[in-house]
């Protein structure tokens, strides 16, 4: 449908366009641009979606071949060598940040030990901050198109059947006939701010839930890692 | 923020959500191209149950009508195929000699539907209103009558209304039939058959079973198409709807006039009631209904129209129904006329202790 047939199809007759352009096109401007606002939101929104949907799934996949490879019983040193060159992320970036802390203390000149312990604490919850704030990106884009998009939506509806009856007072013509198109034309607005909104607030309590779910993880790998840690600095203490 | 175009394979999501919904709105374009319109509702085919008196008014009439018809008859353009037999009350009523004083002239309306299985009453309708007419045939010869039948001409064409149809098959007048017998003496109509049965005996091929009508054959010589309409059907023709009846609309009885009515029906009654003995300290109340011409005479016989588990009931209610076959015809004043319609059907409830006390 290219535009020259739809200002053809539009312009003559107002109530004769119902198709899903004609409605759009026969639009206020102010609808049009909360529509199109709303259709940007809905794509923005399902890209949030997906990139979050594949991100959570990578980084539990990851964990769980981490924590395969951690608890097999490989040194730690080992482990580190392989990881520390390449970029990791999840329980990898804990362990490696941790890991590099310890090995810094350790190659120094001075041998700073007495509080190593606090040191790898602070690094872990430093690196779990960063990595849970990776996960929880642009959760909240999605909070706020949930939450917004019905109103947008609803305003355009509003300025919609406001301009019809507009239009009806000015032609003096109050049958259903002349006044459905534009109040269905209204109406569109908040259907698309609605097809916009429900997925995104669905999207935001799962992937929240599942962010949360990982931060668990990766808290519970740190206090489990700094456990291991602080025993092998008090063992090389005591040695 | 990243720009859209780039597309990355950790974060698809930009490119795969754009994709997607270009195809929704393809789709939604394709399949909102036309909002399918509502289905035009059926007509409801509204049914009115028809009261006896809304017929009644129904038969009232046109002021422009050439004359008034004693007994309503709603219009029938052509005989029913199915007869609708009701049980006749009437054919028990040949063997029941019927009230002394009842006149002749009226005859119950009941006795129309026992007579047409008799050839020669049929074509000798009985007239109130003489209306010698010109004919295209010559008059049938009329039988002896006697005193009060009036000599008239057996059929009564009418001339085309203005009411009917414009074709000109429709309009022409079709004389009606009026089977309406009267009570006559045996010798009377044996006399009268042997003249009929010389007539029919000529006019019969035109019509074999319907009623034979001397103007039948002028108008089967006029018009041979068939007609445009089919017509109402009914028990009998009858083309003058229009006519009406001067009780057509059915005026009703005031409060005041109908107990002045039943009062006066109940004197009468009194006069002729024997009850039974003990049936003053009775309980039962038959309630009669009895069926009544214009003239006061009864239309059917009277029933009972209710029923007790009282021992005393059907002995009282016996004498209440001879009572009222002893009172036929009753005096009714003539300013109830009007209002025949409203009386026609009348209960009355004998009991004992308002009729003897």
């Amino acid at each position: 449908m290219n535009p020259a047939d739809v200002a053809q199809s539009a312009l003559p007759a107002v109530g004769s366009e119902i198709s899903l352009w004609g409605m759009f096109w026969q639009a206020h401007l102010v609808v049009k641009l909360v529509m199109l606002g709303l259709i940007g939101a809905s794509v923005w929104c399902w890209a949030i979606i997906i990139d979050k949907t594949l991100l959570f799934s990578r980084s539990r996949r990851a964990m769980d071949r981490f924590e395969e490879v951690f608890w097999s019983g490989q040194s730690l040193e080992e482990l580190y060598r392989s990881l520390a060159n390449r970029p990791a992320s999840g329980m990898a970036a804990v362990f490696v940040a941790a890991m590099r802390e310890w090995k810094r203390s350790f190659e120094g000149a001075g041998r700073s030990v007495a509080s190593l312990s606090q040191r790898i604490d602070k690094v872990l919850d430093v690196t779990i901050q960063r990595e849970v704030e990776r996960l929880e990106s642009k959760l909240l884009v999605l909070a706020t198109i949930g939450a917004s998009s019905p109103f947008i939506g609803l305003f355009g509806t509003v300025w919609g059947i406001m301009t019809s009856f507009r239009s009806i007072a000015a032609s003096k013509n109050t049958s259903l006939a002349v006044v459905a198109p534009g109040i269905a034309e209204a109406l569109f607005a908040t259907a698309i701010g609605l097809f916009a909104a429900i997925p995104a607030v669905i999207a935001y309590n799962k992937l929240q839930a599942d962010a949360a779910k990982q931060q668990a993880r990766l808290e519970g790998f740190a206090d489990e890692f700094s456990a291991i840690l602080s025993r092998q600095i008090d063992e090389r203490i005591a040695a | 923020m990243r720009l859209p175009i780039r597309f990355s394979r950790q974060e698809p999501g930009l490119v795969v959500s754009g994709i997607g919904h270009a195809a929704i709105l393809v789709a939604g374009l394709v399949a909102f191209a036309s909002a399918p319109p509502f289905q035009d509702h059926e007509e409801a085919v509204a049914v009115d149950v028809v009261s006896e008196s809304d017929l009644r008014a129904m038969t009232k009439g046109e002021r422009t009508a050439k004359e008034v018809k004693p007994e309503p008859k709603p219009r029938a353009d052509k005989l029913a195929e199915v007869a609708e037999e009701k049980p006749a009350p009437a054919d028990s009523k040949r063997d029941v000699p019927t009230p002394p004083a009842r006149r002749e002239v009226q005859a119950p309306q009941e006795d129309k539907q026992a007579a047409p299985p008799q050839p020669p009453q049929r074509p000798e309708p009985p007239k109130q209103e003489a209306k010698a007419e010109p004919k295209p045939e010559p008059p049938r010869p009329d039988p002896p009558k006697e005193a009060e039948a009036k000599p008239e001409p057996p059929k009564r064409p009418e001339p085309p209304k203005p009411e009917e149809k414009p074709e000109p098959r429709k309009a022409e007048p079709k004389p009606e039939p009026r089977p309406e017998p009267k009570r006559e003496d045996i010798a009377k109509l044996l006399e009268r058959e042997k003249q009929e049965e010389a007539k029919k005996a000529a006019a019969k091929p035109v019509e074999p079973e319907r009623k034979f009508n001397p103007a039948d054959i002028a108008k089967l010589l006029e018009s041979k198409d068939k007609a445009q309409s089919t017509g109402s059907t009914g028990r009998e023709v009858n083309r003058t709807a229009s006519l009406g009846t001067p009780t057509g609309n059915a005026p009703k009885l005031s409060l005041s006039q109908r107990d002045a009515l039943g009062n006066l029906l109940k004197e009468q009654l009194a006069s002729c009631w024997s009850p039974p003995m003990g049936a003053a300290n009775a309980n039962a109340k038959p309630q009669v209904r009895m069926k009544l011409n214009q003239d006061g005479s009864l239309m059917a016989e009277p029933v009972v129209a209710n029923s007790s588990g009282d021992p005393a009931f059907r002995t009282l209610a016996d004498s209440a129904l001879r009572a009222v076959r002893r009172c036929a015809p009753f005096r009714i004043p003539p300013q109830y006329m009007p209002y025949y319609a409203d009386w026609r059907d009348w209960n009355v409830t004998f009991d004992p202790k308002e009729f003897l006390g």
